[in-house]
């Protein structure tokens, strides 16, 4: 596939992935943590405690952002007659997918989206996260490539496509209205979030554009090493990645080493591993963790089922203690990436097309 | 067939009820007798078995008097010694010891110090309120037990042989316990009391904090020293200090049957490795105190 | 859109559901129902719980400061020592023995020391907690790590010094921030 510059879409990639790279420095700067104004899995886990899945009192808040993600994609899709509720796609492997998604991503800490902005605020850390990440989209491919398949989406019958997005209609109504069982922690990192309407509509904006460019950072690095330079995600991906780099610089959020770097530990071996699962993953199921979000709102219910996965994994990440921390990653943690690994090698195995 | 099975099985049996313990002329380590000579055989039994398997050599563990450790070093009983900071700059001023490993003990890790302490509610505020009082000390050898209070008072422009009603030093094993004793029962209006001893009574719950207050404090010093004699193979003393480095609180031994921990049963948190310039505060303690290696007749 | 009576039947008992979870709502069900009560008490449980422990650290430590401050440091980290026989593994026993080994210049130790309480309790860098120590933490680092860096090149087999310089740069990462 090629692209003109009259492509419409060429640009709507563009600006999605521009987009996201300022807009990923600035919510940091508005108050989210440091190298973290978007990080899904971060998010994730954050969520997962305001709902109660897990007791780390400093990891409590439903995240405007991640609210305004879904809510962004599915009044997009919605505008543009894109809703199509669909599903059926081996739906428990990927629910497990979503939980796996989160493990890998919290051994690294940070989602794919994170990992580039810790990258472009001169965290030297992330370097083997990239590594990783390029690698596990690699394998990813090749499995494609060999007849690794969880078979296709068919159109569903029913409403199941509406569920997550009815669901996080939900979310962003107990945000408003804050009833007592979702609970917001007062300290920590979760006690640091941009202005609630600014996280918002940034996670609409988002959400709109993601759903509208089909952006995604694993989806970027797929089509890079399959088509290089041809593809609009690789120049939407370099808009994210000189957008967020620009910000950090004219910000002064950046700070070039390898030590001292906020929420980044120096365990590089399971930096790599953690995201190597994380972009393997992201291509067995068709999307990084933001990109399932995005689907979810389309009404993609195997993404939702990804999407609920996600929610599990934030709230096992955090009660089970296989989340990295600056420390390092804990025993639990690095058993959790392993087994993330032996069951994408399981379903693959099994899940082959051996005509191919 | 039948036989040749047989003897293999004979073998088998013979040599699994063999002695495990590595063949070879025995290590012999001069352990320098803290306390007393049964709790430093109880203390260093394991570390010596842990030390016997990492080096594949028997190891013979030897407690010693502190007073005699120079004289039987330089005879050539021992091939390593564990002793205080301020044996180990003898043993190398004078006869060549080479540093293998500090022991790591308490809040200071591989250092301590020495201070004064009175009761709490003695009316000794400053070290010249010393003059005419009654001051019990440790074993002369002891850097942070007797050389670093003596040098503080020394600093301070307090002459202990003259201003001091009179010193003593308690005889017998557990020396340093007996000091802090000394002054909380009021057999003494001062007492120099080596912090680590301190902390570990504390610890223990034998006296309480509340009890003494610290009239000063020296420098903080190196602690006790493994230490190697010259000539000794080079890849011996690495393989020691390995052995020692490598130490976890994890790491165990089996002895008489029992499965023991070798830093619990040593009292010890672990071992690091100093230069030998870090022992230079005790050299010039030594020096000014007129203390071995440096004494001036 | 309803089809047949069914169809009709189960969209009159949806609009049935939906209306009666709003009077549930806005008729004041929540005040009488005590699982509600009990989810208001936790936050402010946990609240009681936080403040509970501040009492604790204050009225335990004290004697402690109250050394520390007067210059007394050997005896405010023997104070320590006895805390521990009844308070063990306690983040503030290692927090203020990081600061009065600071004070004592033996910055290894301090560092060491601090990272465990940090490790044990983020509030001590977190800018907006009562328990912050932000500025010790801080000047521990700034003085510590480049003698810690200097000791490594004298001496680079010093696996003290090695651990030492992790939970120096662990410090300087918490400080830094970051989602934990």
């Amino acid at each position: 596939m090629s692209f003109s510059l009259q492509d419409r879409h060429f640009w709507v990639v563009l600006v999605a992935g521009l987009s996201l790279g300022i807009l990923g420095v600035f919510l940091a700067v508005w108050g989210n943590p440091q190298n973290s104004g978007i990080c899904v899995s971060c998010f994730i886990e954050n969520s997962s405690g305001a709902l109660g899945l897990h007791d780390n009192e400093r990891m409590q808040y439903l995240r405007p952002e991640l609210i305004g993600f879904v809510l962004g994609s599915i009044v997009c899709a919605g505008v543009f007659r894109e809703f199509r509720s669909r599903g059926g796609s081996a739906p428990l492997a990927r629910l497990v997918s979503g939980i796996f998604l989160i493990v890998g991503s919290a051994v690294f800490i940070g989602c794919p989206i994170k990992l580039f902005l810790r990258l472009t605020a001169g965290d030297l850390t992330a370097v083997a996260g990239v590594f990783g990440l390029v690698a596990g989209v690699w394998i990813g491919l090749q499995g494609l490539a060999r007849g690794i398949d969880l078979g296709r989406s068919e159109e569903e019958r029913g409403a199941t496509g509406l569920l997550i997005p009815a669901g996080f209609v939900l979310l962003f109504v107990f945000l408003l209205a804050r009833p007592a069982f979702i609970i917001f922690s007062e300290r920590g990192s979760a006690a640091q979030h941009a202005p609630l309407m600014v996280s918002l509509v940034i996670g609409l904006l988002l959400g709109a554009l993601a759903q509208r460019s089909r952006f995604c950072i694993t989806g970027s690095v797929r089509d890079s090493l399959l088509m290089g330079s041809r593809s609009p995600l690789f120049w939407g991906f370099l808009a994210f990645f000189l957008g967020a780099l620009g910000t950090s610089l004219v910000t002064g959020r950046f700070s070039f080493g390898l030590y001292g770097q906020p929420g980044a530990h120096l365990e590089h071996l399971w930096s790599f591993l953690g995201m190597l699962l994380v972009g393997w993953l992201s291509v067995l199921i068709g999307g990084c963790p933001f990109r399932q979000l995005i689907k979810a709102g389309e009404g993609d219910a195997d993404a939702g089922l990804a999407v609920v996965g996600m929610l599990l994994g934030g709230g096992l990440v955090q009660s089970w203690d296989i989340a990295a921390t600056a420390a390092g990653v804990s025993i639990t943690g690095k058993i959790s990436v392993l087994a993330g690994l032996a069951f994408v090698l399981v379903v693959s195995l099994f899940s082959r097309d051996r005509t191919v | 067939m039948k036989s040749l099975i047989l003897t293999v099985l004979l073998l088998g049996v013979l040599l699994s009820g063999c002695d495990q313990t590595p063949a070879g002329q025995p290590i012999r380590i001069g352990y320098m007798n803290c306390n007393s000579e049964a709790e430093t055989r109880q203390r260093f039994r394991p570390l010596t078995a842990y030390l016997e398997q990492q080096l594949g050599r028997p190891c013979e563990a030897v407690p010693v008097d502190t007073q005699e450790l120079e004289s039987r070093f330089a005879a050539g009983e021992f091939t390593f010694t564990h002793g205080n900071s301020l044996l180990y700059i003898i043993l190398r001023e004078n006869h060549g010891l080479q540093l293998i490993a500090t022991e790591k003990r308490g809040q200071f890790g591989s250092r301590t110090a020495g201070a004064i302490i009175v009761r709490r509610d003695s009316p000794i505020q400053t070290l010249q309120d010393l003059k005419g009082k009654r001051m019990v000390f440790g074993p002369q050898l002891a850097p942070t037990g007797y050389l670093a209070q003596y040098d503080l008072m020394l600093q301070a422009g307090f002459d202990p042989e003259r201003e001091l009603e009179y010193y003593a030093i308690p005889h017998g094993a557990y020396k340093h316990e007996k000091v802090i004793y000394g002054v909380y029962f009021g057999d003494y209006d001062a007492a120099a009391a080596p912090i680590l001893d301190l902390e570990m009574m504390i610890r223990e719950g034998r006296v309480s904090a509340d009890d003494f207050r610290v009239l000063a404090q020296s420098e903080i010093i190196p602690y006790c020293t493994f230490g190697a004699a010259q000539g000794v193979d080079a890849e011996l003393v690495e393989k020691f200090r390995k052995a020692l480095l490598d130490l976890t609180p994890e790491t165990t031994v089996k002895i008489d049957g029992q499965t023991l921990k070798v830093l619990d049963a040593a009292w010890i948190d672990g071992f690091e490795t100093l230069l030998d310039q870090d022992y230079d505060p005790i050299r010039t303690m030594a020096k000014r105190v007129n203390m071995p290696p440096y004494q001036e007749f | 859109m309803p089809r047949d009576r069914f169809d009709q039947l189960m969209t009159a008992s949806l609009v049935a559901v939906v209306i009666f979870v709003g009077i549930l709502l806005a008729g004041g069900e929540a005040g009488k129902d005590h699982h509600q009560s009990s989810a208001l008490d936790r936050q402010l449980e946990r609240e009681m719980l936080y403040q509970a422990r501040m009492a604790f650290i204050e009225r335990n430590y004290d004697p402690v400061m109250i050394l520390r401050d007067s210059g007394a440091l050997q005896e405010a980290l023997l104070k320590l020592t006895e805390l521990a026989r009844t308070l063990p593994d306690d983040a503030h026993n290692d927090l203020l023995s990081g600061d009065i080994l600071l004070r004592m210049s033996q910055f290894d130790r301090a560092l060491a020391k601090l990272a465990t309480a940090v490790r044990r309790n983020a509030d001590y860098v977190d800018a907006a907690s009562p328990l912050n120590q932000r500025p010790l933490i801080e000047s521990a680092v700034a003085q510590g790590l480049p003698l810690v860096r200097d000791r490594l090149r004298s001496q680079p087999d010093n696996r003290t010094m090695a651990q030492i310089l992790k939970d120096g740069y662990y410090l300087q990462s918490r400080l830094a921030g970051g989602c934990e």
